[in-house]
């Protein structure tokens, strides 16, 4: 089970929300106080929040250094499709 | 009873004269259709058609029908038309005539119609092109569409409805032109009727085509003008299909510079537009296709490869966070690139990679691990290859772009969460077994074949071999990698250096989905006299090499499939290996069963045995159970005397001398060899293992008997003095017991013969004096001389 997800807190939760998340999420009564319980122990742990992060989390967008460069190379003047001139310099006809 | 089987008879020979005739008049009915159809009479084709259909019904037929009644329809059509046109004709109004031929040919294709449209033709002032060349001229774009829609309705004319199409691209009516500039489709796609006297196309699958937008047809010459290619682009782009307009420019082929200026801006507008639409609710799809159909046109343009792989990412990230993993997994399976993995996934039309591949390990892992969760039957195997390649391997645990993310866990941790991860994956392994067997019990971490020995009566069989395949799936790779992480900890402890091995870490059902097995052999092959005496090298070595297959099989406990996967391959340090498993496996199959000849099993597993004690220690454990059983103790010895030829160990020596002794004593006590046999026997194993207790008491035994055969012999003759010596030499109580008995039952005979006093008097006293060199205090000795006296008493009377 999602310990994120049961206490309803982000990956970067501090130690301090995963507390305060606890009376909420047992208020909320979507898991038994004892899988919220489990879920709290889990992320308290270091140890096993690491194990929880790598399971819970996939974090592509870190990985993706090249998106960063993609939004750099767009944004320059921003022409929409409407804006694209069409172009005469094959227009045979006005030779005819 | 006999009439009505005389009945019976009767009506099953008349219901098979029924069927014949009706085979019969279906094959005439569809002869006499096929052919009023080929003379287009489809009126009287359909009766027939409808005929034959009442007495075979099938889809064929019913199709035909249907084509006739289509193909009559257009015919209707057609005549309409014609008349139509005649009656212009009449009225002289030529131009309405043709029209109408013509429109009757598009319905049906008449010969006649088409000289008579000819003749029209001719009749007719030839249509122009200059009026519509004006007005284009005077911008009049409309005006320009109209006169060269009129050319169009006399004659099929390309270059009118090139004008036209780009008329209509200037007006602004892209979807209109994109219709008239596309390259002209064949005739019969263009009426979309089937030819004359063509025969119904049986229904087929329908043939794949690889993903992306029709790819569009080779233009006609005249559509390769840059000024056609260059229009039909523009429309394409403004519909937003970005890589056919793209593609249609450049088939242009001159790069002029407003040229490479607009198709740079285009792809940059697409590539926005499509980030944008790939992001909307329901949009994804269309739009992935059209960046891959641009990827097809620009593989090698760095914008492009960053808008798939940001798509491609980010797409993955919308599907992890609504936890639909199917979609996940089917998503990476279409990324079919050129190289590498995911082309080793399915059989599909490869696209170039992007810099995707790199993390499709690390995401595969994560979304068959959560697909295991709900589905283990299914995912299980692929979550198990996947994550322990992926927690191992630190290529693929964090790839380069997060390796040099500060908040990433250290190598000094790393240990420690692939550990912890490995647990996770056991915990998922271990919840399905339980979740199988009913039983929470036992450890995962049995062999293949204890595993199966386990309670199972909870789960069906089905369930029960998936287990079975799963378990044994998860111990070969387990072990595996635990094994290659062992070589590699090794390697970096004495080269200080992980360009090894270590980056070659993957489960061997990883290698050789994704072909990387060469190079982990290789390194195998390197360390071979490091590890050559642990038997987790050769099992590893197996496994990655060409023999996978059959071990795998051999595992399973399917020998003789096990032997047929074998490759040909000799002097392949890892296929020998596995033939002598298979060998010894076979072998064994047969001791067990007591079956002789079983040299050709075990002469060929002997460098097994010779290398892994645990082989010989196996048929040690078996002679244990063979007991009395004479047929088990001849095969075993048998195996046993092979052995001992290669094998000189303490263990196996003493184990052939047991069982040599054992054998012997059977088969002399079966009557099935002689004491001499048995002697030559007991010696023989005295001679391997000279404290074998057994045989010493069977050398005993013979030697005894020995003696018995000679004091029969003796007693045989009635010579009691040979007789008497021979027991006082042979100090054999049993001897002795068969003396006195002789003696007792000599004393019986002369008591009831007839014979004379003084005669009995003699031989008695021959039988005391023997009986007293034997033994001076048996009590048979006063019986005798009672007797003597008794005769002597008679005698004196």
């Amino acid at each position: 089970m999602n310990p994120y997800r049961v206490l309803n807190i982000p990956k970067e939760a501090s130690q301090k929300e995963i507390i305060q998340a606890v009376p909420p999420a047992l208020q909320r009564k979507e898991f038994t106080a004892r899988e919220i319980a489990d879920a709290q122990k889990e992320l308290m742990n270091p140890r096993s929040r690491k194990v929880a992060e790598f399971i819970y989390f996939l974090d592509s967008q870190l990985w993706s250094a090249q998106g960063v460069k993609l939004e750099g190379e767009l944004s320059g003047e921003q022409m929409s499709i409407g804006d694209l001139p069409l172009l005469h310099c094959f227009d045979k006809f006005r030779e005819k | 009873m006999g009439q009505s089987l005389q009945k019976k008879k009767i009506e099953s020979g008349q219901s098979s004269l029924d069927d014949r005739e009706n085979r019969n008049k279906y094959r005439e009915l569809l002869e006499k259709a096929e052919k009023l159809f080929q003379k287009e009479k489809f009126g009287s084709a359909k009766h027939h058609f409808s005929e034959a259909h009442q007495i075979y019904p099938s889809d064929e037929v019913q199709k035909r029908i249907l084509s006739c009644e289509e193909n009559a329809r257009l015919v209707a059509q057609a005549q309409d038309l014609v008349k139509q046109g005649y009656q212009l004709e009449r009225e002289k109004k030529l131009k309405e005539a043709l029209k109408a031929f013509q429109l009757s040919l598009n319905a049906w294709e008449n010969k006649e119609i088409r000289a008579l449209v000819a003749k029209l033709q001719s009749k007719l002032p030839k249509p122009t092109l200059t009026p519509g060349y004006q007005a284009e001229a005077d911008q009049l774009y409309a005006e320009a569409i109209e006169r060269y829609g009129e050319v169009l309705e006399l004659e099929e004319n390309h270059e009118a409805k090139n004008r036209m199409g780009i008329c209509l691209v200037k007006q602004g009516d892209y979807g209109e032109a994109v219709r008239l500039l596309e390259p002209s489709p064949s005739k019969d796609q263009e009426t979309g009727r089937r030819g004359e006297g063509e025969k119904p196309q049986s229904p087929g699958p329908p043939v794949p085509r690889p993903p992306g937008p029709p790819a569009p047809q080779s233009p006609s010459p005249e559509r390769q003008d840059p000024e056609v290619q260059y229009y039909a682009g523009y429309a394409l782009a403004r519909l937003g299909r970005y890589g056919e307009a793209l593609r249609r420019w450049e088939i242009i082929g001159q790069d002029t510079p407003e040229l490479a200026f607009q198709k740079q801006k285009l792809l940059e507008i697409a590539i926005r537009d499509l980030i944008h639409r790939s992001r909307l609710e329901g949009e994804f799809d269309q739009a992935w296709q059209e960046t891959v159909s641009l990827l097809a046109s620009y593989p090698a343009l760095p914008l492009v490869q960053d808008c798939v792989r940001s798509m491609c990412l980010y797409h993955l990230e919308e599907l992890w966070l609504k936890e639909n993993f199917k979609a996940m997994l089917d998503f990476c399976v279409s990324l079919n690139f050129d190289m590498g993995f995911a082309s080793c996934l399915r059989d599909l039309p490869t696209m170039q990679d992007t810099g995707i591949e790199k993390f499709l390990p690390f995401i595969l892992a994560k979304v068959y691990y959560h697909l295991a969760e709900t589905n283990a039957p299914e995912y299980l195997p692929d979550a198990i290859t996947f994550w322990l390649t992926v927690i191992h391997n630190p290529k693929y645990m964090i790839p380069p772009e997060l390796r040099e993310h500060e908040d990433l866990p250290v190598a000094a941790t790393q240990d420690q969460l692939t550990s912890d991860l490995q647990q996770k994956l056991e915990q998922l392994v271990q919840h399905y077994r339980t979740s199988v067997e009913g039983l929470s019990s036992s450890s995962p971490f049995q062999g293949h074949e204890e595993s199966g020995k386990t309670d199972q009566g909870k789960a069906d069989q089905g369930e029960e071999e998936r287990l079975k395949e799963i378990l044994a799936h998860w111990e070969m790779e387990r072990k595996s990698i635990d094994f290659l992480v062992e070589i590699a900890h090794q390697e970096i402890a004495q080269q200080g250096s992980n360009q090894g091995l270590a980056d070659l870490l993957c489960t061997p059902a990883f290698a050789e989905r994704f072909r990387l097995s060469s190079p982990i052999l290789e390194k195998l092959q390197e360390v071979q006299s490091l590890w050559e005496n642990d038997e987790r090298f050769w099992i590893v070595g197996a496994l990655f090499s060409a023999a996978r297959r059959s071990l795998l099989l051999l595992n399973q406990g399917k020998l003789d499939e096990a032997m047929a996967a074998l490759p040909a391959k000799k002097n392949d340090l890892f296929v020998d290996y596995c033939r002598q498993r298979i060998f010894f496996r076979l072998g064994m199959e047969r001791l067990q069963k007591g079956e002789t000849n079983l040299k050709k099993y075990f002469s060929q597993a002997i460098p097994l045995i010779q290398r892994f004690k645990e082989y010989e220690k196996e048929i040690i454990r078996l002679t244990q159970g063979i007991g009395n059983d004479l047929q088990k103790q001849i095969s075993m010895d048998e195996v046993l005397q092979i052995l001992i030829r290669h094998i000189k160990s303490r263990e196996l020596l003493e184990i052939t001398s047991y069982i040599m002794s054992y054998k012997a004593h059977s088969m002399y006590s079966e009557g099935m060899i002689k004491a001499q046999d048995v002697e030559r026997i007991c010696k023989k194993a005295l001679e391997l293992h000279p404290d074998n207790e057994f045989a010493n008491d069977g050398l005993r035994e013979v030697e005894s008997s020995y003696v018995m055969e000679e004091l029969n012999s003796a007693l045989h003759k009635a010579n009691v003095k040979k007789a008497a010596t021979i027991t006082i030499n042979a100090k054999n109580d049993k001897v002795e017991e068969a003396f006195f008995e002789f003696v007792d039952f000599a004393l019986d005979e002369l008591s009831t013969t007839p014979l004379d006093r003084g005669k009995k008097i003699l031989l008695l006293r021959d039988l005391y004096l023997n009986s007293r060199r034997v033994d001076p205090t048996h009590p048979v000795l006063d019986d005798i001389t009672q007797e003597i006296e008794s005769l002597e008493e008679e005698t004196k009377k």
